[in-house]
């Protein structure tokens, strides 16, 4: 197992339209038995960015390093790292042991030791029984088992993972993800994983590395990414429901009141900020939002459009004067149905650069204070 | 419904529409019935097109027959007994064996490969795969007319090119010499046959995913080790089924080697084909090249059934 | 000779009329060949002819003889023309054998034995008698007489033509290639002085031209390939004084090709196509086309392109012996309209019909009338072509070989005729024998021997 280190990586691409750059100066590293998910909007570089990793594109300029080996331009088939396709890339002719053991076969051993470790590998990813079928034979989660079996077989320096799961049904992604990581415990090892669920992010990777545009927006672990994101972008993307964002302009200079534009409103937000500019953008999460029943709402509020139920919780989906507000909240707590008329409070909230979408500053702590302000 | 439904109905008796239901019914009920319905079809235009012209030939293989005359003079099975063991049946056959496979191998080796070069993407790649398919609509008289002349020693554009290459010193008549025309009949009839092969395999080829290859380049694969895996496994059952039915067209092939060389220089491309043709039309021996498409027959028949056997080609890959 | 169809007479045999009805698949042939005739104006079935001419110019005056041969006479003639690519001796047996057999085929010198030999062509000495009441006489030589009559009505004829370029010859200060050695010195002499030009186009190969080439050349030397000994008609090649001329022809083959381009494939098309595509200087031709076809493709040696006769060996001979091949039509036994078949082929070569059907052959095929060749004459007066491209020398040295008694057919070895000598010639066997002793590796005896005794097992000749 190695660590991966990225330096300065960047891949263009030509097309009829011109130059695209997939990739742009990107620098990372990637420590040694660390899950890292790479995650973004489609179309943000991820892909390419692990195809660089893997050797499957060639970059226009920088490096990559494995441990202390630098490898870019040493051919993919020579990097030893396993690599786990989004479309799933069994070989329809040959048996589930033969594909699991293919690496093997490559490495020149014969067919009863590599049906014997075939076996091995299987019964590791709880596959043991299925060894003499076809892939034709097997369900999607079984045929993605398969891949992850074949990738690690060999050992590799890393696994690398290109949206594993992005075709299977939500319960089997749910179980899957538990796989994977009982898998990675086992096995222990570098993994780079590639998706554009922020959720799958959140729930797997050690760290996960934000992109957008081929930039890399934050990478940190998923606490920090979700609680101080860097800017308005990783903020947006990470967290569900999504952020509230409202166009705002302090009234204070430290940020600590801001007023929302368009509106009379003004929020608390607790922010004590050395400088704030003129425009921002306020943003706090559904879930750090609270909502009071009120016919005559004073401030922030408006009616409940759409209530959605998930579990013990609710999300309330509320038209403002300024646009849509959503708020998840405890269902016993705060009994309210759609067509409510309710004020709302917030009770964490973000200060960004309506700019530059960079983040200006965050209140730090729960302000218990705040709740009573909303409420009345 | 309509009034004209409603018309046609007022006109058919009721008693002709429940014999018609009757008789469909115990058509369709009785399996040998519709069975034998669906199948006669067929079976007459084999028995008809295949069966009767080969037990013809057979029969007509037990007679003396002149070409120009209508007398048969009965002689027996023993004329098959004499042209086997004859020597120019036996040299003959030889020929046939080496243009028949010789053939294939040239037209699987090549077809293969014209379809892996054209199946990369490249500028014009679209243009290179209409042009690789277009000898396949050129008929064979004109490829034999044309590689006769391109071949031709004095004006020929072949001996032309590897005299000013410097390959050659004089110019080589291809088609004169005994060395070199069976393998250059062989390889102008092939040439066309190859995009034969191309045109199967190339469709499977299409049909194979970019991603197979990269999952196998990551697993450590080299080229040759992609093609033996990826690429072969998913064009093996194709160029088995091309092997069979082009060792088959090729063994009967007449029209190229006829039309280049009529089994010359002196007999050096006399394949069976061509020595029947010419014990009928050459000798008038109407009843021995009978015997020899018979017995050419029996040969093709038993390399059928026998490379069945062995290759399996009808075993389809399965594919997830 | 006579016993031939009934060689195996003990054995029981049966006719294929009698087949035909217990072969379905046969009948319908039949029935397909059957279809041409239809029904004809009258009583009587239309006279039906297969020709092996397809192109589109001769389709067009054929029919058109048919139309007004049917206008004159009211006897309806249905013309079918072989297919392109299609092969004629194919389609007529195809024909014979379905028991359908056409009333009038084409029929040649080199192959009319074969039709002869099988009993299944009708007297035509009728005709013959007819046609010279109305033209002039036939001589012998273009006929074909097998038992005791006439199987060919003979329409026109070629001769055997050394053609050479006399500008190379001249310009070399060359004597024409008249003799044997006359013929390799200027071939030597061409060869050397021009790289891109050969002496001649010596041709072993096992292919029709081939054939004549060979027998042409055992001729030049005095040599024969039968030889009759009453009513058996034996192969010459390898017996007495006569496997020596062969020998001696076989020693000068091994000579000439060194003279020549590979010609071990060449039939017809090559020989002629060296010649007019400027290859080679000298070209042996049985008619005129090395040099029709130096005129169609506008060479400059087309003027410069005279003949001689067949060269020979003048240390043992004095005069050539070249070939003479008529070429005509017989009719078929067991047809439906002998008798208009009679009329309509006598139609064709007399008159008008001949002079357009021999005009349309440029000059490579020759009439058979010697008449003809008189300047003013129905076929030349008016005929540009041949006064222009020709010169009256050519003219009239083609005329003199073609009546001379040193042109003969190769049936005329024996006396009568040897009705073997068209299977011996389509065995292309003498053109084996040629590529044998040059190409092929066989000593010149064991070549001899093979020849032989492939001739006996194939031919009627023993």
């Amino acid at each position: 197992m190695t660590d991966i280190k990225v330096d300065t990586l960047r891949k263009e691409f030509s097309s009829d339209a011109g130059k695209i750059v997939a990739v742009d100066d990107v620098s990372f590293t990637v420590d040694d038995g660390e899950f890292v998910c790479i995650v973004g909007p489609s179309g943000c570089g991820k892909t390419t960015l692990l195809r660089c990793i893997a050797g499957l594109e060639r970059p226009t300029s920088g490096q990559i390093k494995l441990g202390t080996e630098e490898v870019t331009d040493v051919p993919p088939q020579n990097r030893n790292l396993a690599f786990v396709f989004q479309d799933i890339t069994l070989y329809p002719h040959m048996k589930v042991w033969e594909n699991i053991s293919y690496p093997l076969k490559l490495d020149g051993i014969g067919p009863d030791d590599r049906y014997e470790k075939a076996q091995e590998v299987a019964d590791t990813i709880q596959i043991g029984e299925l060894l003499d079928k076809y892939p034709g034979e097997l369900s999607g989660g079984q045929q993605q088992r398969v891949a992850i079996g074949r990738s690690i077989i060999r050992s590799p320096r890393a696994y690398l993972l290109d949206e594993p799961m992005s075709d299977l049904d939500a319960k089997l992604k749910k179980e899957m993800r538990v796989e994977l990581q009982r898998i990675q415990q086992q096995v222990g090892g570098t993994m780079v994983y590639v998706t554009h669920d922020q959720e799958e992010a959140m729930t797997l990777s050690d760290r996960m590395l934000v992109m957008d545009d081929g930039n890399i927006q934050q990478f940190g672990s998923p606490q920090k990414v979700y609680h101080e994101p860097n800017n308005l972008f990783v903020a947006r993307f990470i967290g569900s429901p999504e952020i509230n964002l409202l166009a705002a302009s302090p009234v204070s200079d430290t940020g600590e009141t801001v007023s929302v534009e368009d509106t009379d409103w003004t929020v608390d937000t607790g922010i004590q900020a050395s400088s704030v500019p003129g425009r921002v953008t306020l943003g706090f999460r559904p879930r750090h939002t609270t909502v009071a029943r009120t016919t005559n709402p004073d401030g922030l509020g408006g009616e409940v459009a759409l209530v959605e139920s998930v579990g013990d919780e609710n999300i309330l989906y509320v038209d403002t004067k300024v646009g849509e507000v959503r708020v998840v909240v405890d269902i016993e707590e705060y009994p309210v149905s759609e067509g409510d008329s309710v004020e709302i409070g917030v009770e964490r909230s973000y200060l960004f650069d309506r700019d530059t979408g960079d983040t200006i500053a965050k209140s730090t702590e729960h302000q218990p204070d705040r709740e009573d302000t909303v409420e009345t | 419904m309509s009034t004209v439904s409603d018309g046609v109905r007022a006109v058919v008796p009721t008693r002709w529409q429940r014999k018609t239901n009757g008789v469909l019914a115990s058509v369709f009920e009785r399996d040998k019935t519709l069975l034998a319905l669906c199948l006669t079809p067929a079976l007459a235009l084999f028995i008809l097109i295949a069966l009767l012209p080969m037990v013809w030939a057979f029969n007509l293989s037990l007679y003396e027959v002149s070409t120009l005359s209508p007398i048969w003079e009965w002689t027996g099975p023993g004329r098959l007994v004499d042209i086997v063991t004859s020597s120019g049946f036996q040299i003959a056959f030889g020929r046939s064996l080496v243009f028949g496979f010789g053939s294939v191998a040239f037209q699987l080796i090549a077809g293969v490969g014209l379809a892996l070069l054209v199946n990369k993407e490249f500028k014009g790649a679209v243009l290179a795969r209409a042009l690789a398919l277009l000898p396949y609509l050129v008929p064979a008289v004109v490829i034999g007319m044309v590689g006769q002349f391109m071949l031709n020693a004095q004006y020929g554009i072949i001996n032309l090119l590897l005299l000013r290459v410097g390959v050659l010193d004089n110019p080589v008549a291809f088609l004169g010499l005994p060395e070199t025309a069976m393998v250059t009949v062989m390889i102008v009839g092939s040439w066309k046959f190859a995009v034969f092969v191309t045109l199967l395999t190339l469709a499977r080829l299409q049909s194979i995913p970019e991603h197979f290859y990269e999952g196998a380049t990551m697993c450590g694969a080299n080229a040759y080790q992609k093609f033996r895996d990826i690429t072969l496994p998913r064009i093996k059952n194709v160029i088995l089924i091309a092997a069979l039915l082009r060792t088959l067209w090729m063994f009967n092939k007449f029209d190229i080697i006829y039309i280049m060389t009529r089994g010359g220089p002196g007999e050096s491309t006399t394949t069976i084909p061509l020595l029947a043709y010419e014990i009928a039309f050459n000798q008038y021996n109407l009843g021995e090249a009978a015997g020899i498409a018979a017995l050419m027959f029996v040969f093709l028949a038993a390399w059928s059934v026998l490379y069945f056997r062995v290759a399996e080609p009808e075993q389809e890959v399965r594919v997830a | 000779m006579e016993n031939h169809g009934k060689r195996h007479g003990g054995r029981p045999s049966t006719s294929r009329r009698a087949f035909l009805a217990t072969s379905a698949a046969a009948s319908l042939t039949a029935g397909v060949a059957g279809c041409m005739g239809g029904s004809g104006s009258g009583s009587s079935e239309p006279v039906t002819y297969i020709s092996n001419n397809n192109s589109p110019q001769f389709q067009e005056m054929l029919t058109g003889f048919a139309d007004q041969f049917e206008e004159e006479r009211g006897i309806e003639v249905d013309i079918e023309f072989t297919e392109i690519g299609g092969d004629y001796g194919q389609r007529v047996s195809q024909l014979i054998q379905a028991g359908n057999p056409p009333d009038i085929i084409n029929a040649e010198q080199f192959r009319i034995g074969a039709y002869a030999t099988q009993d299944i062509l009708r007297p035509v000495d009728d005709i013959i008698e007819a046609v010279e009441e109305e033209e002039e006489e036939v001589q012998d030589k273009f006929g074909f007489v097998y038992e005791g009559a006439n199987r060919l009505v003979p329409a026109v004829s070629s001769v055997t033509n050394n053609w050479y370029r006399t500008d190379v010859y001249d310009e070399l200060g060359l004597d024409a290639p008249t003799t044997w050695e006359r013929e390799r010195e200027a071939a030597q002499a061409i060869m050397e002085a021009d790289n891109d030009l050969y002496g001649l186009g010596y041709t072993t190969s096992a292919t029709v031209y081939g054939s004549y080439h060979a027998w042409c050349r055992l001729w030049g030397n005095g040599a024969q390939v039968a030889t009759r000994d009453g009513d058996t008609v034996e192969v010459a090649l390898d017996s007495g004084a006569n496997r020596d001329r062969v020998r001696e022809v076989l020693e000068r083959a091994q000579q000439m090709v060194e003279y020549s381009p590979t010609a071990t494939n060449w039939d017809w098309g090559e020989i002629y196509e060296s010649y007019a595509g400027g290859t080679t200087a000298t070209a042996v031709y049985s008619g005129g086309r090395p040099k029709t076809q130096s005129i169609g493709q506008d060479r400059e040696w087309a003027d410069t392109t005279k003949r001689v006769n067949n060269s020979y060996n003048s240390s043992n001979q004095n005069s050539s012996l070249g070939n003479s091949a008529a070429t005509g039509y017989a009719l078929l036994q067991g047809s439906d309209n002998p008798e208009g078949a009679k009329e309509f082929v006598q139609y064709m070569v007399t008159g008008d019909r001949l002079v357009e059907y021999a005009r349309a052959l440029r000059f490579h095929n020759i009439p058979i009338y010697e008449s003809w060749y008189e300047p003013g004459s129905a076929y030349r007066e008016g005929w540009d072509y041949l006064n222009e491209n020709f010169e009256e020398e050519t003219i009239q040295s083609e005329r003199e070989a073609l009546f001379s008694d040193n042109t003969q057919p190769f049936t005329a070895e024996t006396e009568p005729a040897n009705p073997y000598a068209s299977p011996a010639f389509t065995s292309f066997q003498l053109g084996q024998m040629f590529y044998d002793v040059t190409e092929g590796g066989l000593g010149i005896d064991e070549a001899i021997d093979q020849a032989a005794t492939t001739l006996r097992e194939n031919t009627g000749m023993e």
